[in-house]
């Protein structure tokens, strides 16, 4: 069964490979943010999918400071509790 | 808890303070632009140093303040990029960023200085919940659906609350630049009319002289969609290439106004169109009454037709829906802190919060306006003022009213007003020829009883603050040909005699020489600038303008 941090990974992982157009089997959750190339826009809109999917208030600068999408996922777990 | 609350709106544009007691209730609300006589009063501080002074009516030394901001933080500079998927250009975002954070940053450093107080820490609310709490404190319900939608808030330009026993939970934002209010900023600019003072106004003035055009609206339509009742960004195509495509249709400098009607016409109506979706969205939620706020809320000829269509029982706007009211947000959210506490307070729904005329000083004035003004008359009507206006509105005089405490928000409701008759067909070309030097197309509001709006108003519903315009009955248009635009309507207000019982019974008085209660009401200024503030602003349009008379409170002073 998925656990919760592996669900909010797969979302994360979905959304930013669409917006950057990098297939998913590049995007590792170790892999830093800053080599997939997303724009500002990009990781704006993706914050609020994370706000509408999950349900959860999150500071926009949750992705820019964040470094992997590991680090978001553990901002968003952490705004759920 | 503090002795009082002191919300700055700090956006860089509509500075304003507003004052909340320790009871939570607003005391005092002002825009900066009326002290300082300068449209939207771009870049001014909300604290200003002399504007500030106003609260020396409230508080002293011994005063415990809580200052707030209308923000969560400052904007930043943007990247150079921000252009790229936004109605304003890259130098407009970054010139609108740097007041902002200016402002933000700065607020505050005046009131340490000017009213001798130590400021400590400043708190800081969502943008949006500012607009919220502002509209809820005048809506005199305790449920709901709130609705924001401006120009930018805190990550994107359109909030959704539930209103529940008083208290706000936030349902949607949306994030990200597809915005309504810059969208209208935009138009605001192709019809090449000024967005940065305010002149969305001409632009929905201007749609009823003109039809929606086709071509128009599939252009326009593109330019933002509607998902989940927020709006996003074009889809489809580049925003960068709608504002080019759309160039064909602009209006050029110099041009004729009425060559933007079509385009003013189809802007408004793709507006509609999206707000149309945002409300039917809205409509699962089958709640009664809506309170809108943000400046879109401005938009009357829309607002107006919601509570017809939507199915609500009640359509509140505050009397300052836009970031002037924020201040007063940001007070009442500082008080609700403090005070422990969700619900959000009720107010008295009077809009009459601003600097009094009888403030300090005022019989000096009115003696040096006697003395050395040069009039042919100064007289006080004591009690019989209202009947004695009602009488020389009748006879055609165009009369500046400017009695108690000025209105907060961008609406003249009879105490920073230019009354006159609306009977007489000539009298909206006369009032802008004489008085106001404004286009001859743009329309005059009628005030009217609340308790009478459905004699005069098809779809009727109070409008205390001008904030629906609403289509007139049929046997009324030839009656007060002054006030009905284009369209056969009225950007409306009503009064009742608790709000205001000296234009309730003005009014009263009008139709006992006249053949209705419904008077012509525009805001006391000349065009381009504020309404007036000091009673030297209210002599010099006096002097420079073919007005007949100003009432000073109960003086009155004529030519």
């Amino acid at each position: 069964m998925e656990t919760e941090a592996q669900a909010i990974t797969n979302f994360l992982t979905e959304k930013i490979s669409a917006y950057s157009k990098v297939p998913v089997s590049e995007l590792p959750a170790d892999k830093a943010l800053e080599d997939i190339g997303l724009s500002s826009l990009d990781i704006v809109m993706i914050s609020g999918e994370i706000e509408d999917e999950f349900d959860i208030e999150i500071d926009p600068s949750v992705i820019f400071d964040s470094k992997t999408i590991n680090e978001v996922v553990e901002k968003v777990l952490k705004s759920k509790d | 808890m503090k002795d009082y609350y002191l919300g700055l709106s700090t956006s860089g544009h509509d500075p304003a303070l507003a004052l909340v007691n320790g009871s939570g209730e607003l005391v005092f609300a002002e825009a900066t632009e009326r002290y300082v006589q300068q449209k939207r009063a771009w870049g001014i501080p909300p604290d200003h140093p002399d504007h500030i002074r106003s609260l020396g009516q409230f508080i002293d030394e011994k005063s415990a303040i809580q200052l707030s901001r209308t923000w969560s933080r400052s904007k930043g500079i943007p990247g150079e990029e921000a252009g790229q998927n936004a109605f304003h250009s890259t130098s407009e975002i970054e010139w609108m960023y740097r007041l902002q954070t200016r402002t933000f940053e700065d607020a505050g450093i005046h009131v340490g200085q000017y009213q001798q107080k130590e400021t400590g820490e400043i708190y800081d609310f969502d943008h949006h919940l500012c607009h919220a709490v502002n509209a809820c404190y005048s809506a005199p319900v305790s449920s709901g659906l709130c609705l924001v939608i401006d120009g930018e808030g805190d990550v994107g330009s359109a909030s959704l609350y539930h209103l529940k026993d008083r208290a706000l939970k936030r349902i949607w934002r949306s994030w990200g630049p597809g915005s309504l209010g810059t969208y209208y900023s935009w138009l605001t600019g192709l019809c090449d009319f000024d967005w940065r003072i305010g002149e969305a106004w001409k632009v929905m003035g201007l749609a009823a002289f003109g039809q929606p055009r086709e071509e128009i609206v599939d252009l326009l339509k593109k330019s933002i969609h509607i998902q989940s009742g927020k709006p996003y960004p074009p889809k489809e195509v580049a925003l960068s290439e709608i504002k080019k495509s759309a160039e064909q249709f602009m209006r050029l400098p110099g041009e004729d106004i009425m060559k933007a009607a079509d385009l003013a016409a189809s802007g408004q109506a793709v507006y509609a169109l999206w707000l149309d979706e945002i409300l039917t969205h809205c409509g699962k939620y089958e709640e009664e009454n809506l309170i809108l706020s943000g400046g879109c809320a401005l938009n009357s000829s829309y607002n107006g037709t919601i509570k017809s269509r939507f199915g609500f029982t009640n359509v509140f706007v505050p009397a300052a829906p836009a970031d002037d009211g924020n201040a007063a947000g940001s007070a009442l959210l500082s008080w609700m802190k403090d005070a422990d506490t969700s619900q959000i307070p009720m107010g008295n729904m009077s809009p009459y919060l601003g600097t009094d005329v009888n403030g300090p000083g005022s019989d000096r004035k009115l003696k040096s306006v006697e003395n050395f003004g040069g009039f042919s008359s100064v007289s006080d009507l004591g009690e019989r003022s209202a009947a004695q206006i009602a009488r020389k509105l009748s006879e055609g005089k165009i009369i500046g009213v400017m009695r108690g405490r000025a209105e907060f928000g961008p609406r003249a409701l009879g105490n920073r007003s230019i009354l006159a008759d609306p009977r007489s067909p000539g009298m909206k070309d006369m009032i802008n020829k004489k008085v106001k030097g404004r286009e001859g197309y743009r329309p005059f509001a009628p005030v009217v009883p609340e308790a009478r709006v459905s004699d005069f108003f098809d779809q009727a519903q109070p409008s205390p603050y001008m904030s629906f315009t609403l289509p007139w009955k049929t046997d009324m248009i030839s009656q007060v040909p002054a006030v009905v635009h284009q369209d056969g309507t009225g950007r409306l207000q009503t009064v009742n005699e608790t709000l205001n019982p000296w234009m309730h019974a003005l009014l009263t008085e009008f139709e006992k020489v006249s053949r209705a209660p419904v008077i012509l009401n525009t805001s006391f200024n000349v065009m381009g600038k504020p309404i007036v503030h000091s009673v030297e602003d209210a002599m010099a349009v006096l002097v420079t303008t073919g007005l007949d008379a100003v009432l000073i409170d109960n003086v009155l002073i004529e030519k």
